[in-house]
């Protein structure tokens, strides 16, 4: 683990929205092919800190870098041919086109040089395959569930060739069963060598796949760790997980 | 199901060659009314095409884009009048003209949102209009009468005519393109949330631009066009609101974001026009605008919707019920 490379580093990296102080000092390190969970309770500054990750508020202090390129002061468009790709927590369906076209345009724009429209219907064939929403590619999105959206998402930020995958709650609002499909998908893109940044509330997700886990509270960081350190801290059982999680987990 | 598709889509091809052959042979059999009628049909098809282009595709309402419709008459005008060019170049001239122009001011301008982009690309278009009336160069308030074109009324009738039709294909061409290639995605991506778009590698800017210039090329081309066509020009014809807003009409009762939608919308509403606008003159307006409401409740995808669909009350039920306020 050690001898691993760091692909994402942040070090002091702080947003204020006026007085807020969403995210505050946050030092960490996602190493190359691990899949880091971020966790805390709501408002604790997990999409905030995704957001400055990919550019779409820029830094009030600090520094993010990315494969040993500085991300401070880039456009989100940048960052994403830099090979950050990106999966909303609301999902951001581009409205009008079919799933399929979704997740084109991820295709089409995530690398500068795949600007072919039929060379990338056929490349976008195989991702929807591998989330398994090849059945609906020709559905407006609007016409289709909310786990297939989620999976629509996962898609349209893998079409883009990247690097690093950042994860928005894709398990929020789905049942058993998906939740565990799509667990499967999150570590067979992982075994595809692409490192994964995920933020997720489904314990068992984040237990399950995650090798290393930092928690936010009120913008700060309070613990960094493998997934059974972060369960026993009793900083993270206190501000977050319940009493309950660590008796049940402990077991 | 594939080869359904396959035969509706030669059908379609068929139904528009014949249209195509129908129009060309059109002004050889039509009288001088209808053939002056139908380069008007053409020229507002041209004119929501463009609209299509950046206010369907791209989002962008740009309601005051008869900005470049009388930037390129005006460029017609003053290269015809004053410096003694042929039609052509001039013609050219506008074109680019108003191409180079939206590039200059879409890069500001482009910036804004929704409303706010709407309202100053109106303002961009009264400060033309301004501009064009204080200068004597232009003609100022009295407008510049432009060359009469040689050759007498029926041929100047048959060279508008195949002028417009050329443009319209041209445009309807140019649409059919980027709707296939990366940049139509781009623009309905952009149109849709920009924000996640530059997340998905989308660099807006180029993009919107381009759209816009797109869009500025043929308005402009279709100004010059017709200040040549009725010989005379002068800023509150140069420079209307109300054209703009007829154009948006065409684009969303045939079909925003379609490649024919608003050609079919441009016809439908010059033709229902042409018949009502001579005997109700008071109200037809009215019946337009009726016909716009009907049109926005049971097809919101436009005359378009229409294409191809069995008819099922339902669907229009579904429109009624999502649409109502």
């Amino acid at each position: 683990m050690s001898n691993a490379r760091a692909i994402l580093k942040g070090v002091g990296v702080t947003k204020l929205f006026g007085g807020l102080r969403a995210v505050e000092d946050v030092d960490f390190q996602v190493e190359e092919g691990e899949v880091f969970g971020l966790i805390g309770p709501n408002g604790a500054g997990k999409t905030t800190l995704l957001n400055l990750i990919s550019g779409i508020y820029p830094l009030s202090r600090g520094e993010i870098s990315f494969c040993d390129h500085r991300l401070n002061g880039l456009k989100a468009h940048q960052i994403a041919h830099l090979g950050i790709g990106r999966a909303f927590q609301i999902v951001r369906a581009f409205e009008g086109l079919s799933v399929m076209e979704n997740v084109l345009v991820g295709h089409l724009f995530g690398s500068p040089k795949s600007r072919n429209v039929r060379k990338g219907l056929s490349e976008v064939e195989k991702v929807l395959a591998f989330v398994k929403l090849e059945a609906k590619k020709k559905f407006r999105t609007s016409e289709t569930t909310i786990g297939d959206k989620k999976r629509m998402e996962l898609a349209r930020a893998l079409a883009m060739h990247p690097k690093l995958l950042l994860l928005d709650e894709v398990m929020a609002g789905l049942n058993h069963r998906e939740i565990d499909e799509l667990m499967d998908v999150i570590r067979a893109i992982n075994h595809m060598g692409i490192t994964i940044v995920m933020i997720e509330h489904v314990m068992k997700a984040v237990m399950g796949v995650c090798k290393r886990i930092m928690v936010l509270h009120h913008g700060r960081r309070i613990a960094l760790g493998t997934p059974m350190e972060i369960a026993n801290n009793q900083d993270v059982i206190k501000s977050y997980l319940g009493e309950r999680f660590s008796q049940l987990n402990l077991k | 199901m594939s080869e359904r598709e396959s035969r509706r889509r030669r059908l379609y091809v068929y139904i528009g060659l014949a249209v195509f052959a129908l129009l060309v042979v059109a002004p050889f059999f039509l009288r001088g009314y209808w053939v002056r009628v139908l380069t008007n049909m053409f020229m507002f098809a041209i004119l929501a095409e463009s609209v299509n282009i950046i206010a369907g595709y791209c989002g962008y309402l740009a309601l005051g884009n008869m900005l470049f419709f009388g930037m390129g008459s005006y460029i017609v005008a003053v290269l015809m009048v004053k410096l003694g060019l042929p039609f052509f170049p001039a013609f050219i001239a506008a074109g680019l003209g108003s191409c180079v122009f939206s590039v200059l001011v879409g890069l500001p301008i482009l910036r804004l949102k929704s409303q706010y982009f709407l309202t100053g690309t109106v303002g961009l278009m009264k400060l033309l209009e301004e501009i064009v009336r204080n200068i004597t160069f232009t003609g100022g308030g009295q407008g510049l009468t432009l060359p009469i074109f040689p050759g007498g009324p029926q041929a100047a009738n048959i060279f508008f005519y195949f002028c417009m039709f050329g443009l319209m294909m041209a445009v309807v061409g140019a649409t059919l393109f980027i709707s296939k290639s990366h940049l139509g995605y781009a623009f309905l991506s952009i149109k849709s949330d920009e924000q996640a778009a530059s997340v998905m590698g989308i660099n807006p800017t180029p993009y919107k631009t381009i759209a816009w210039a797109i869009s500025a090329l043929f308005t402009g081309m279709t100004g010059g066009l017709y200040a040549y066509w009725m010989s005379y020009i002068d800023p509150v014809e140069a420079f209307q609101i109300a054209p703009s807003i007829k154009m948006y009409l065409m684009m969303t009762l045939g079909g925003s974001a379609t490649v024919i939608g608003p050609v079919l919308g441009a016809f439908f509403v010059e033709f229902i026009s042409e018949l009502v606008w001579g005997r109700f003159l008071e109200i037809h307006f009215l019946i337009l605008g009726l016909i716009l409401v009907l049109v926005v409740i049971f097809a919101p995808k436009g005359l378009i919707g229409f294409v191809g669909k069995r008819f099922k009350l339902s669907d229009y039920l579904k429109g009624i019920r999502q649409n109502r306020v």
